[in-house]
């Protein structure tokens, strides 16, 4: 892994200043940057030199200009790509460098002609690092000039913003595209009503699932996904649709796509995706202007991919899973492939298109290894000029089964899916998917502005509809919602006050529910307004049922309320109280005899003290061996004598003075107390561990399992014989051992306490008991 | 509620902090959730017939389990 490789995603940071960076590149390179910068010099031999005059040129916003009128077409256009995405911001190196070789660089080409190494993996960076090589983009990672190899793309690149200031809109490459003929009607399309829709649920579904986790890696947390899943049941949606018809990881792609889109701001700091205000306010926007947004959003995704990445062998640092690959390199290729198409209405076949782009970078770019030529310098000239051919085949072939493949995913997923292409079976040929595509009006405008095209766009904005009904709410709570008449904000509506249960091509099926009412009150709408809105947009009067339905949920919801968290003031007395709320008119709401919720403590309020309950109410009891209970009255809380009455018993003359005993105990567990919850409650309690002795008395009142077996005291008895002769022949005896435990001592025996009738008996039959002997009971 | 007379006399008002309580419209709802098999053993002192507290830590337990139960409670947060 190169030392460029980093653990975590290195933040964007602001453009510097070029003169800032000038120093760390050797002679060589800002000789040829000065040469850019200010012509050719003789006598401009030092780095100093050379560095001065850069700085002159660079105060001088006259002479930048003139830099820049000096400038090929490829670095014009090339620097005006990368204006179009900010002139603050680092370069995305994977994206710019393919545009780059879109461009016609090779043409005035500032390399001097030579043999070059040039590994499978620079290739791609080739154009962009002519740009690095004249100055015109500088990194901060150090002297060496080239992207690619090594050196990792992840370096961040810049352009000084004094030269982006002075360049002017982009010329796209003409890429040579014919059309062809399709049909009337295209065949897999999705309409802006349909993607809007999509769009709204996504939001109400991330508003509804706040807060949204994120992992330390930087994605989003599997519970957070599972909710969101089940709140949007994309999955579930996409196995009834059509084959092909789906995104695969819809879910995925949406969380990326917003992220990039600036919608989502993914805080690695405290680990939340925050949903950004505006989120909202482009979904209000023309689709045509979000259109654009989300093109842009969409070259950048990094972490999603349309097809499966596994088999290609492409390099990128497994610690960040949402670092930029090649993938987005081909995106862009992709992109401005498609701003440039010349029949702006016309159907294209996917296959020419994925041609087209080969030819334009194929023998520079590929997702996995690239095939590259290099000829022996002991090899014929025709047999180089077959070995070349073998490997261009090659190379071509690799791309059909790969990047061609990539490319007819992106079209037939995202593009699709996002309403900037629509798709058509070619007539005559049998094939799973489309193989013809063409820009919706929406991908017209939004590649035009996305590559800065105005003199289009200005033409074509579309002016913001007006608000109209656009459902109907049926007797049975359907609301049948005509997706060509909504606004987004219509949509959000009902996405936050009714369930969706079918969405068709034109129309969407909802139904007001309870949960949903409860849902969306509990969201902070209100319930007349919710009612004012459902009526503005509906085409015919909302059913007096289904008003009053709805009013009935909003009305269950007033019957309990669950004050969070909240503060509760504690007075001596209902009078002290009173004069307390009469005092402070916003101090609160009275509770029973002498509490007040408190709304606002005003300042400088006199409080006694303060008991806080979270994460653990105060421990305020002391716990005595013989099982006393005593609570601290500085501590004490509005909890603990509720507590212990569940498992003590109260001393009338004390309030604070309670007690553990074993009927108490016993009661405890009768009324569903486990054993480890009531010693964990008064553990809890407790400001100092409880004694152990209580503790197992505890276990063995409450007959708990794992208790020791409770000691039992037999009933001993001691045979005493008033001889030592008898007391041997006793030892000895068969028939008196069995009765026998053992010996105690000369005159003494312990006797075995169940049988001691039969020893009686015994001893009377033969006659030691008129001798002396005794059978004592001992305790 | 226990009584208060061992409790330092002072006219100024203990503050309770960071708690949890239930309000009920009427006091037959808060009998039936103190019955509840699984909201019973959540809720603790009744400060009065309509409010009880909530034992620390189970707020959201007690929150799912109303809602199992088919309730709509009204969420209010301090903000």
């Amino acid at each position: 892994m190169s030392r460029f490789r980093t653990d975590k995603p290195k933040p964007i940071s602001a453009a510097p200043a070029f003169e800032t960076v000038l120093l760390s590149y050797n002679a060589d390179a800002v000789k040829q940057f000065a040469r850019t910068f200010a012509g050719s010099e003789k006598g401009r031999t030092t780095k100093d030199a050379c560095i001065r005059a850069i700085i002159e040129v660079l105060a001088n916003p006259a002479a930048i200009r003139n830099m820049v009128s000096q400038l090929s077409d490829f670095e014009r256009n090339a620097l005006a790509l990368h204006k179009l995405r900010g002139t603050t911001q680092a370069a995305k190196n994977e994206e710019w460098a393919v545009e780059c070789l879109l461009l016609d660089w090779e043409k005035n080409s500032r390399r001097a002609p030579g043999y070059y190494y040039g590994s499978h993996r620079s290739e791609s960076y080739e154009a962009l690092n002519q740009l690095l090589r004249a100055g015109l983009v500088f990194h901060t990672g150090g002297s060496y000039l080239g992207l690619g190899g090594y050196y990792g793309e992840t370096l961040a690149c810049f352009v000084d913003a004094r030269i982006l200031r002075e360049i002017g809109t982009v010329t796209l490459p003409a890429i040579r595209l014919k059309p062809v003929e399709g049909p009337s009607w295209p065949d897999w399309v999705k309409r802006p009503s349909e993607i809007t829709l999509r769009m709204v649920a996504f939001h109400q579904a991330l508003q509804k699932t706040m807060p949204l986790a994120l992992t330390a890696k930087a994605l989003p947390a599997k519970p957070t996904l599972a909710k969101l899943n089940k709140l949007l049941n994309w999955e579930e949606a996409g196995k009834t649709a059509p084959p092909g018809q789906t995104l695969p990881e819809p879910l995925g792609f949406m969380m990326a796509l917003w992220k990039e889109a600036g919608l989502l701001r993914f805080d690695t700091l405290n680990r939340t995706i925050e949903v950004q205000e505006t989120a909202a306010g482009l979904l209000a926007r023309p689709f045509a202007e979000q259109a654009a947004v989300w093109l842009r959003a969409y070259r950048s995704v990094t972490g999603w991919f349309e097809g499966d990445i596994r088999n290609i062998s492409m390099y990128f640092d497994s610690d960040r899973p949402a670092a930029p690959t090649k993938v987005n390199g081909l995106r862009a290729g992709l992109l401005l492939t498609l701003a440039t198409l010349s029949d702006k209405t016309g159907w294209y076949r996917i296959k020419d298109l994925s041609d087209a782009l080969y030819h334009a970078i194929g023998s520079r770019f590929s997702l996995g290894y690239l095939r590259t030529f290099q000829g022996h310098y002991s090899q014929k000239a025709a047999d180089i000029e077959e070995a070349r051919k073998k490997v261009e085949t090659e190379r071509h072939e690799a791309w059909n089964h790969q990047e061609h493949f990539f490319l007819a995913f992106m079209l037939v997923g995202p593009l699709l899916h996002l309403g900037i292409v629509e798709l058509a079976y070619e007539k005559g040929k049998n094939t799973d998917i489309p193989t013809l595509f063409r820009l919706t009006e929406a991908g017209r405008q939004g590649l035009a502005r996305l590559y800065g095209q105005t003199e289009t766009t200005a033409t074509q904005t579309t002016a913001r509809p007006e608000k109209q009904p656009c459902w109907m709410i049926q007797p049975n709570f359907d609301v049948v919602v005509y997706l060509e008449q909504a606004l987004p904000e219509q949509l959000a509506l009902i996405e936050r006050v009714a369930e969706r249960r079918q969405l068709d091509a034109a129309t969407a099926t909802y139904r007001l529910t309870r949960e949903a009412t409860y849902l969306a009150l509990e969201a902070g709408l209100q319930l007349e307004q919710m009612l004012a809105d459902l009526q503005a947009s509906s085409l015919m009067p909302v059913p007096e049922a289904v008003s009053r339905s709805i009013r009935d949920w909003a009305e269950r919801r007033e019957r309990i309320a669950v004050h969070l968290l909240t503060n509760l003031l504690e007075f001596d007395s209902a009078g002290a109280r009173d004069d307390a709320l009469t005092a402070t008119p916003n101090l609160g709401k009275a509770i029973g005899d002498r509490y007040v919720l408190v709304n606002t403590l005003p300042k400088g309020f006199r409080l006694q003290s303060t008991i806080a309950y979270e994460p653990a109410p105060p421990r305020c009891i002391s716990v005595s061996e013989s099982g006393g209970v005593t609570i601290d009255p500085e501590l004490k809380d509005l909890l603990i004598s509720g507590e212990l009455t569940e498992i003590c018993l109260p001393d009338a003359k004390n309030p604070l003075h309670w007690r553990i005993t074993e009927t108490s105990a016993k009661a405890a567990r009768k009324k569903g107390w486990m054993t480890a919850d009531l010693l964990t409650r008064l553990a809890g309690r407790a400001k100092r561990p409880l004694p152990k002795v209580l503790e197992l008395a505890i276990r063995c009142w409450t007959g708990e399992n794992q208790a020791p077996p409770a000691a039992s005291l037999e009933r001993a008895y001691v045979l005493r014989v008033p001889f030592l002769e008898m007391a041997e022949a006793l030892d000895k005896s068969p028939l008196f051992k069995p009765f026998l435990a053992e010996r105690l001592g000369p005159h003494a025996f312990l006797a075995h306490s169940k049988t001691i009738t039969q020893l009686q008996a015994r001893l009377d039959e033969f006659g030691f008991s008129q001798a002396g002997t005794s059978l004592t009971q001992m305790d | 509620m226990p009584p208060q007379k061992n409790k330092p006399t002072s006219a100024a008002p203990l503050l309770h902090n960071q708690l949890t309580l239930i309000e009920v419209a009427e006091p037959e709802i808060l009998d039936a959730l103190k019955m509840d098999r699984k909201i019973g053993p959540l809720l603790a002192t009744r400060l009065s017939d309509c409010v009880v507290v909530v034992t620390p830590g189970n707020a959201d337990t007690v929150i799912k389990h109303l809602r199992k139960a088919g309730h709509t409670p009204k969420i209010l947060e301090v903000r």
